[in-house]
């Protein structure tokens, strides 16, 4: 039997923190071993407008898993996610060394170091730097691995992934406080992606859309890597709103409404009828129509899956996009797929987990916590083998 | 001129970058770092510290526990040694503090390291009567001696005013102690085969025979066993008729075959009820031997 290692991961949510705790064995394979959640406060749309209330609740959060798990542990793998987050693509390029015009190794690393070296705005940082993959002198076609190929030049392509430098040290702030230490920091929509897309789907094209409480976050997968990601501010928060607004009900009768009676898609039947505001038929209660409440819910579908359309524009006009994966807890709600496939015109299914994951845990709200303790053993194995390949290196093993 | 040296391009920013060595401001102002630091935060601070105190402290007693061993080291090894001052004798048997005393005079000046007790114990095994001793120092000043004795259950004389005790395992030893006294009143066995072991002792390979057979006699004739004075057994090895001769203090003889004992007590237990029933004349010899009857001869 292998080595273990206990890894910790925190999801900062704008409706709740969630921490889980996962014990790698043999490099490879997690098992959860504790869960915390806490009611998420000072979060709005991602952003931490109240340093302390986050702090408080995400220490509930991490208390709780450390007493599930049995265990105390010093580092943690945190997902962040806000409208703060941006992307946009880098090129880095370098010319191939060897006379032979046979492009290297080094050659790629060249490349890949000129596309790092690009500094980020004023107040920004970077959250992860994605390679997409190569490109070889003017020709547009992707490359997986130009290894051993002729080319004069070579192209590295990046999508460079940034968020306000604040925000991001705020979270980072809220781990610290509680004396843990961030090993890495991952964007939640790429979280939620590893989890929810299988390696078929992101060798074909899929987009993976984790519609959560305050902020929809999403990843692109093509040629087995995600080639754009990126935030968008309208998310389950805003389905709340509209109805409370629009149907002149309060916040929590409104989220009751679009959690147990809410339907992105209605049949003919459905659009006929009514439901009851609190279904106790006392003073106050009133019917509502049903197509009332879809035409709410359908609006700001119709929006998010617009941005997001107008955000994938060059990839959606190829048909690079395949299929569309919905999770998050939004995507619960019913005839969303329908919907998104009305909009965008892809296959649009909810999100599933391969065998690897606990029947326990396969929820689409779990997506982000899981796929934070996955990026997390990745980057443990890549550390790993980095390491061999230097006491490789040096005593020739 | 030398051309100027490109200077590398500064890495961008990362995540990593704004990690925290010591910020204490935030550009929106206040202490943000303290802001975060819940009620949860600062206990969990402080049992870490309290933990770290206490591993440290661990560690520095052990230092100091070390340290002084390694300072006090002959200190601690010494023995305390005085002289012999205190004697704990112990026997499963009859030999006594006051016996040993009188068979092993210790050295007055030696201290209790300097005592040989292996000489003693070598000593003390080579009486026949101990079967085993153990000889221990107590320290600071007490000797410990414990003795196991051979049982012995007849008296062998050889003629010359010496009186030998016979043990269960055959071994023939001088009886000390009070021993010496209460073997007189033993059964004497005579004729009995000796040979010597490879320790040279004297031992008699017939001794747990003769054993048996007066076990029996105790059992069955208790009051009248101990009228019994000698037992012979020079004709216990015969192939022909193995016999037992047994002299009462009345000079009555009685011989048994020197096997299936309980018939024959039997039989002498009827003949003893006879006797006294009918108030019969005294007997010189009653013969056990033959199968089914005893043969009694009157006394003239």
């Amino acid at each position: 039997m292998g080595e273990s290692k206990t890894i910790l991961a925190l999801d900062i949510g704008t409706s709740k923190m969630q921490a889980f705790v996962g014990e790698l064995v043999d490099s490879s394979r997690i098992n959860v071993v504790g869960m915390g959640q806490s009611a998420s406060r000072g979060v709005k749309k991602g952003d931490i407008i109240d340093l302390r209330a986050a702090a408080e609740s995400a220490q509930v959060a991490i208390v709780n898993a450390e007493k599930a798990a049995s265990v105390k542990l010093d580092t943690v793998c945190l997902g962040i996610s806000g409208g703060h987050i941006k992307g946009f693509r880098n090129l880095g390029s370098a010319n191939v060394s060897g006379s032979d015009s046979i492009v290297r190794k080094s050659d790629l690393d060249r490349a890949k170091d000129d596309a790092k070296t690009k500094t980020p705005a004023d107040g920004r940082s970077y959250i992860h730097m994605i390679s997409c993959g190569y490109r070889l002198d003017e020709n547009q076609e992707f490359v997986k691995n130009p290894v051993g190929r002729k080319a004069s030049r070579v192209y590295a392509d990046f999508w460079m992934l940034h968020g306000d430098s604040e925000k991001i040290r705020e979270a980072i702030q809220i781990v610290e406080s509680l004396n843990l230490n961030v090993d890495n920091i991952a964007f939640s929509g790429i979280a939620s992606g590893r989890m929810t897309t299988s390696p078929e789907q992101r060798e074909n094209g899929v987009l993976a859309v984790d519609i959560g409480c305050g902020t929809t976050d999403y990843v692109f997968y093509k040629h087995g890597k995600a080639l754009q990601a990126g935030v968008i501010p309208v998310a389950g928060e805003h389905l709340t709103n509209d109805l409370s607004f629009g149907l002149r009900i309060s916040r929590k009768n409104a989220e009751r409404i679009k959690k147990y009676k809410g339907k992105a898609v209605l049949s003919e039947e459905e659009r006929k009828t009514e439901i009851w505001l609190t279904g106790d038929k006392q003073i106050g209660d009133r019917r509502i129509p049903m197509e009332a409440i879809n035409k709410i819910i359908s609006l700001r579908l119709e929006e998010l899956f617009s941005i997001l359309r107008s955000d994938l524009s060059e990839y959606f006009d190829e048909k690079c996009v395949k299929e569309i994966v919905l999770t998050g807890g939004t995507s619960k709600l019913k005839g969303i797929c329908e919907f998104a496939n009305y909009v965008l015109g892809v296959p649009c299914y909810p999100a599933t987990f391969d065998n690897s994951v606990n029947k326990e845990l396969k929820y689409p709200e779990y997506a982000t916590a899981l796929g934070l303790l996955n990026f997390e053993s990745a980057e443990i194995a890549k550390e790993s083998k980095e390491k061999k390949g230097f006491f490789n290196r040096i005593f020739g093993i | 001129m030398s051309p100027k040296k490109k200077k590398s391009p500064s890495p961008p920013r990362t995540w990593r970058d704004l990690k925290r060595k010591n910020p204490k401001t935030s550009k929106r102002g206040g202490p943000s770092a303290a802001a975060a630091e819940t009620r949860n935060a600062r206990w969990r601070k402080f049992s870490r510290a309290i933990k770290k105190i206490s591993s440290l402290f661990v560690v520095a007693a052990l230092a100091a526990a070390a340290w002084f061993a390694h300072e006090n080291w002959d200190k601690i090894c010494e023995i305390p040694d005085k002289p012999l001052s205190k004697l704990e004798f112990k026997s499963d048997g009859v030999l006594n503090e006051e016996w040993f005393v009188n068979f092993y005079k210790v050295p007055k000046n030696l201290s209790l390291s300097e005592i040989d007790i292996f000489e003693i114990k070598e000593k003390l095994e080579n009486v026949g009567q101990i079967h085993h001793a153990n000889v221990e120092r107590k320290y600071p000043d007490t000797l410990k001696i414990s003795v196991f004795e051979n049982s012995a259950f007849a008296r062998i004389n050889p003629g010359d005013n010496r009186t030998f005790a016979l043990s269960r395992d055959g071994l023939v030893f001088k009886p000390q102690g009070d021993l010496a006294d209460i073997a007189e009143l033993f059964v004497e066995i005579k004729g009995a085969k000796m040979e010597f072991d490879e320790k040279g002792r004297t031992v008699c390979p017939n001794a747990q025979q003769i054993a048996e057979f007066l076990d029996v006699a105790k059992r069955r004739v208790p009051e009248f066993f101990k009228s019994w004075k000698v037992v012979d057994s020079s004709q216990v090895s015969s192939i022909t008729l193995p016999v037992f001769t047994v002299t009462t203090s009345s000079g009555l003889k009685i011989v048994f075959l020197a096997r299936d004992y309980d018939k024959q007590f039997d039989r002498l237990e009827y003949v003893l009820r006879y006797a006294e029933e009918k108030n019969a004349s005294k007997f010189e010899k009653i013969d056990l031997t033959l199968k089914d009857r005893a043969i009694v001869k009157k006394a003239e």
